[in-house]
């Protein structure tokens, strides 16, 4: 399956708020408390099982005014990041 | 001899009044100076009796505290204290076996008193508190970051805590109030009500004296403290909740500071 059709989800065991635009994003578990800038906290908000990778990117790319390559790139590494700390899943686990 | 005695107790925390109800009389009579900025006269919430015993146990090592909560009964357990508080019954019992039973009972008492805030709709903060004009001032950091001692050099303000203070929406405004402490006790004016929060600082220890606002984000992340011992009274997400509407209404700032008590000008100047 390619990695743009996978629908990610932010993990159950995180807690976030948005204030002001960023997100706050707390995992209890490992004690970690976090702030994302405005651009990773909408992917955040977006991680909520509907919306495919490709998806996210193509929001992305026309909220925040940058070329579709730029957020690709930009998306699928935080996407990445969030996994290796275990802050999402994703759909074809 | 210790003298075995009934002697009572009411205090008010956060609003919460409490029945304490000791089986010595030595040690009610060491804590009575202590909790008489929070005695009441209102009937209680909530009903503990103290059993002060001889000797340590050895169950446990003596950092451990263990807490846990579960069919609306809290327990506490240390080397040197048991405790709970039954929150259907509104009763609970501590007993103290310690060589230090008036510090050691401070504490246990402390850690309940966290528990009920938290049950009740607040947050608690390990931070230390003044009150200047009626307003508090909440400083925040990790030990060794400075908060008893910017409490020791604010001589012109009253004590709330230097080390926990309560928190609740009251009246569509957060107000602080204080969770007594063991330390308190060297202060010479403290105080025992609610007071409108001025602004919450983190504290930097600095060879300057300046204020800088902390953007809301940050802040929240900042002051957010992960509960321990709360499983099964409050999610994670309901808890970082009240911290975010919080955040939203007070005003949150970075103080750097040197030891003396100039640091008052920066803020004075910030927040007026």
């Amino acid at each position: 399956m390619s990695i743009l059709t996978n629908h990610p989800k932010r993990s159950p065991g995180t807690a976030s708020r948005i204030i002001e635009n960023e997100a706050v994003v707390v995992i209890p578990e490992i004690g970690l408390v976090r702030t994302l800038n405005e651009a990773a906290s909408r992917i955040w908000q977006l991680l909520d099982g509907q919306n495919s990778i490709e998806d996210i990117i193509n929001i992305i790319s026309s909220e925040f005014n940058v070329s579709r390559e730029e957020a690709r790139g930009d998306t699928i590494d935080f996407i990445r990041e969030l996994k290796e700390k275990e802050m999402v899943t994703l759909s074809d686990e | 001899m210790v003298e075995k005695h009934s002697s009572k107790l009411k205090i008010e925390v956060g609003k919460t009044p409490i029945l304490i109800e000791l089986n010595d009389l030595g040690v009610f009579n060491s804590i009575r100076d202590f909790y008489r900025p929070f005695e009441t006269k209102k009937g209680p919430l909530y009903r503990i009796k103290v059993d002060i015993k001889n000797g340590l146990t050895r169950s446990l090592n003596l950092r451990d505290i263990s807490l846990s909560y579960s069919d609306n009964i809290y327990k506490i357990e240390s080397q040197e204290f048991k405790g709970f508080l039954d929150f259907k019954k509104n009763s609970g019992r501590i007993t103290v076996h310690s060589l230090w039973p008036k510090e050691t009972l401070i504490n246990a008492l402390k850690n309940i008193c966290i528990f009920s805030i938290i049950n009740r709709g607040g947050i608690v903060l390990h931070a230390s508190g003044v009150v200047k004009k009626n307003k508090a001032y909440i400083f925040s950091g990790p030990s060794g970051s400075g908060k008893s001692t910017i409490a020791r050099l604010s001589t012109t303000c009253s004590l709330l805590s230097e080390e926990s203070i309560g928190i609740k929406p009251i009246n569509r405004t957060f107000r602080a109030f204080a969770v007594p402490y063991k330390g308190d006790g060297e202060f010479p004016r403290r105080l025992n009500h609610y007071f409108e929060i001025a602004g919450l600082f983190r504290l930097v220890k600095d060879e300057s004296n300046y204020v800088k606002v902390i953007p809301k984000p940050q802040a929240l992340a900042d002051f957010f403290i992960l509960p321990y011992g709360f499983k099964n009274l409050i999610t994670f997400s309901d808890y970082l909740n009240r911290y975010y509407r919080l955040i939203e209404k007070v005003s949150c700032f970075e103080l750097h500071f040197l030891p003396h008590s100039s640091f008052w000008r920066s803020i004075d100047e910030h927040i007026n």
